[in-house]
């Protein structure tokens, strides 16, 4: 893809290069948004409320969503729990190991910012830290449809991507 | 590791790390596995990858500020935890708490142990590859959940019990919902007994599998089904009867296989006894006030307590040592998970790979409170 | 009971002929004790203990078959606390053993109850008790290369700082890892 980005920028300073860049944005923005495919990454808690969303009730497949074990197959990792030390490296190295384009919904409080475990020793005040994350849900834990909002949101701030420019900011749901 | 060949097996050893990601280990777990061709040689868990230091925080926090991270403990199972908390600090500081109140946490746990064994169920048959399973243990478990939020206001970390009962009472409608939705759970486990208990491949994989002698895990400080799927009935709501407990009418489950089958079964049966409970609860619960008066500033005598209650994975301790100001000088969270675990490297030798999924599985272990 | 009014501590319990019997079978190993409840609460000293352990186990009068917990607690000094259960029995034994506070040890019952392995790692990983005999000595919770005894009143509670300065490379072997896998961890 990385041509093809190159190609991109060259065609937004074109004069009318924006009118054929668009509808490749909105098909390729479209396709990865529409088939986001998170690797399962339950930590504590809020694992299980992400097994309940996935599950029958708030079904995650109606949105093209299906958990995936691997970093290699997946798209978005949804951080759910606590980080903590012993942890981190291996979270970044998840990361790491996943292909772009790659995003990072970080789910309940403590993956947001600590959460409730905020003064302990042993645990990293946000996944923020480690690796960049695009979407915060709150909640300890968030509710299904607080997660089936982030993601949402992760669609639509996939929506506004372009070939050309730049990842978009950070959002938070809930 | 220096030496590669085991002696006359011809087979070189292979280390596998199995997580801490790892999609059947139930969290995050990582267990290093010895190999020699598929054949398990040797398991080594290596925990703390959720190390939250919860009891250090304990010590930090008033009495009442603690009683949410018991939930997070085992958070499947969050009220068991809440429970053996609150009654350490009442047994500490010779609290009594009203009847109706120990009704209600009695109820409130038993609908979290349909939830907790809901989820284990779920997350069994995703492990063994039946992901029917999972939907239909999810569905059945959502109403259970419904009527949690409805008492509680959450729907997986409640919270809610407090040291002298509980905050509120329950709310009206409450016995109707209830009843209503219990009243459909025994046919729907029926109908995955069917689907599941009585699946061949199942069986297969199940039975004569993962055998753990009783006297080994009595030695071993295993609990709740894990213990009772090898045949001893030790369940501390009736060795060590507390809250309401007595006054109910409910068998132990047991069962003399000692093999991954007999813990499932265990755990199906442990599911309809639950809801027995939670129906006597609901008739014989007096009325009257639900929570004892406390003083605003909480400061229990000098002096250790200790309690424990039957968790959906067995016997969950907490000690408490208490310096006589308002927060604890020791909290003490004994998790079953962490006892349980011990026995893996012991049951899970001469099976293959695919089996030691199954038997972590059958233990039922939560990270969150292995490590704390 | 009305606001303000302090909570009274309960009654201390009377002797009992069980702990006289076991001071005087395992004089070095019982210092004291009560019984209340169905709570049989021995003060023991780590010379003897691994008789009266195995003692406790074994006799059908006893029968503490089962290892409840085993952890520490720093009230007044270091202590090793042990609770027994007895599952034909139904009765607990509450064992206090206190260590010294600067260089804390006491033997190991990983022999006499494999469950306590795990128990008195966890043990010695977040208050640095060694447990003298023990096959496998090493922290459970915290990564190997941890330096302080967290749970330790002389350690305060402060958060972690991560990551640590100079950040991480993408790639970067972090110092925080266990060894290479295919070796012990």
């Amino acid at each position: 893809m990385g041509v093809i980005n190159r190609a991109a920028e060259v065609l937004v300073k074109v004069p009318g290069g924006s009118i054929l860049l668009a509808p490749a944005d909105f098909v390729i923005n479209w396709a990865r948004e529409s088939s986001l495919w998170p690797m399962q990454f339950g930590l504590a808690c809020c694992a299980i409320e992400m097994m309940a969303t996935a599950a029958s009730r708030f079904d995650l497949d109606r949105f093209g969503i299906i958990m995936r074990a691997s970093p290699r197959q997946s798209d978005v990792m949804i951080v759910a729990g606590t980080v903590t030390v012993k942890m981190a490296p291996f979270l970044r190295r998840l990361y790491d190991q996943m292909p772009e384009p790659r995003w990072v919904l970080a789910m309940g409080n403590c993956a947001g910012a600590g959460g409730p475990f905020l003064d302990s020793y042993s645990t990293v005040q946000g996944v923020d830290r480690v690796v960049p994350v695009d979407v915060y849900v709150a909640g300890c834990p968030p509710r299904p449809e607080g997660l089936v909002d982030g993601l949402l949101a992760l669609q639509r701030k996939i929506h506004r991507m372009s070939l050309a420019g730049e990842r978009g900011e950070r959002v938070t749901v809930g | 590791m220096s030496d590669l060949m085991t002696a006359g097996s011809g087979l070189q050893q292979t280390v596998v790390n199995m997580g801490p990601q790892h999609p059947s280990t139930h969290g995050v777990l990582r267990l290093i596995v010895t190999l020699e061709g598929e054949v398990i040689a040797d398991v080594k868990p290596d925990i703390g990858y959720l190390h939250r230091s919860v009891e250090k925080i304990g010590e930090n926090r008033l009495y009442q500020q603690f009683i949410p991270y018991t939930d997070r403990c085992d958070y499947v199972g969050g009220s068991g935890n809440t429970q053996a908390y609150v009654l350490a600090v009442e047994k500490l500081a010779g609290i009594e708490v009203p009847e109706r109140a120990q009704f209600i946490r009695v109820m409130l746990a038993e609908l979290n142990r349909l939830t907790s064994h809901l989820v284990w169920l779920s997350a069994f048959g995703v492990d063994m590859g039946a992901t029917t399973v999972f939907l239909y243990g999810m569905r059945e478990r959502e109403p259970i959940m419904d009527l949690m939020e409805m008492v509680t206001g959450a729907r997986l970390t409640y919270s809610w019990f407090r040291i002298g009962g509980c905050p509120l009472d329950l709310p009206a409608g409450f016995d109707a919902r209830c009843r209503e939705a219990l009243r459909h759970l025994p046919g729907r486990l029926d109908e995955m007994d069917v689907l599941f208990t009585g699946n061949p491949v199942l069986q297969v994989r199940c039975q004569q599998v993962g055998i753990l002698p009783p006297e080994l895990g009595v030695a071993l400080g295993a609990s709740g089904p894990t213990l009772r799927g090898s045949g001893v009935p030790y369940d501390v709501r009736r060795a060590i009867p507390y809250e309401i407990y007595p006054k109910l009418d409910f068998a132990v489950a047991a069962q003399p296989t000692c093999d991954v089958m007999g813990r499932y079964l265990v755990r199906i049966e442990e599911m309809r006894q639950s809801i027995r409970i939670v129906e006597q609860c609901l008739d014989l619960i007096p009325p009257g006030p639900v929570m004892t008066k406390l003083p605003r500033a909480f400061k229990p005598p000098a002096g250790e307590a200790f309690a424990q209650v039957e968790s959906p994975r067995g016997h969950f301790g907490v000690y408490l040592a208490s310096d006589g100001s308002n927060r604890p000088r020791r909290v003490r969270l004994r998790a079953p998970s962490f006892a349980n675990l011990q026995a893996v490297p012991y049951i899970s030798k001469g099976w293959k790979l695919a089996d030691l999924v199954a038997i972590v599985g059958s233990l039922d272990i939560v990270l969150g409170e292995v490590d704390r | 009971m009305s606001e303000g009014e302090q909570l009274q501590s309960p009654p201390p319990p009377e002797l009992s002929p069980t702990v006289e019997e076991l001071e005087s079978r395992f004089p070095q190993a019982v210092t004291g004790g009560w019984e209340q409840d169905g709570v049989l609460r021995l003060e023991v000293a780590a010379q003897g203990l691994l008789d009266l352990c195995r003692e406790l186990r074994d006799a059908p009068e006893y029968a503490f078959d089962f290892l409840a917990d085993l952890t520490a607690c720093e009230l007044d000094g270091l202590k090793i606390v042990y609770l027994l259960f007895s599952i034909p029995h139904s009765r607990f034994a509450w064992l206090h053993l206190a260590v010294d506070g600067e260089r804390p040890a006491a033997p190991t019952l990983s022999e006499i109850w494999p469950g306590a392995n795990w128990f008195e790692r966890e043990v010695y990983d977040l208050f640095g008790v060694r447990f003298e005999g023990h096959p496998d000595l090493r922290r459970i919770m915290l990564p190997d290369q941890w330096e302080s005894h967290p749970l330790r009143r002389s350690v305060p509670l402060e958060p972690l700082v991560y990551p640590p300065a100079g950040g991480m490379e993408v790639g970067q072997r972090d110092s925080l890892l266990p060894s290479e896998p295919g070796g012990e961890p």
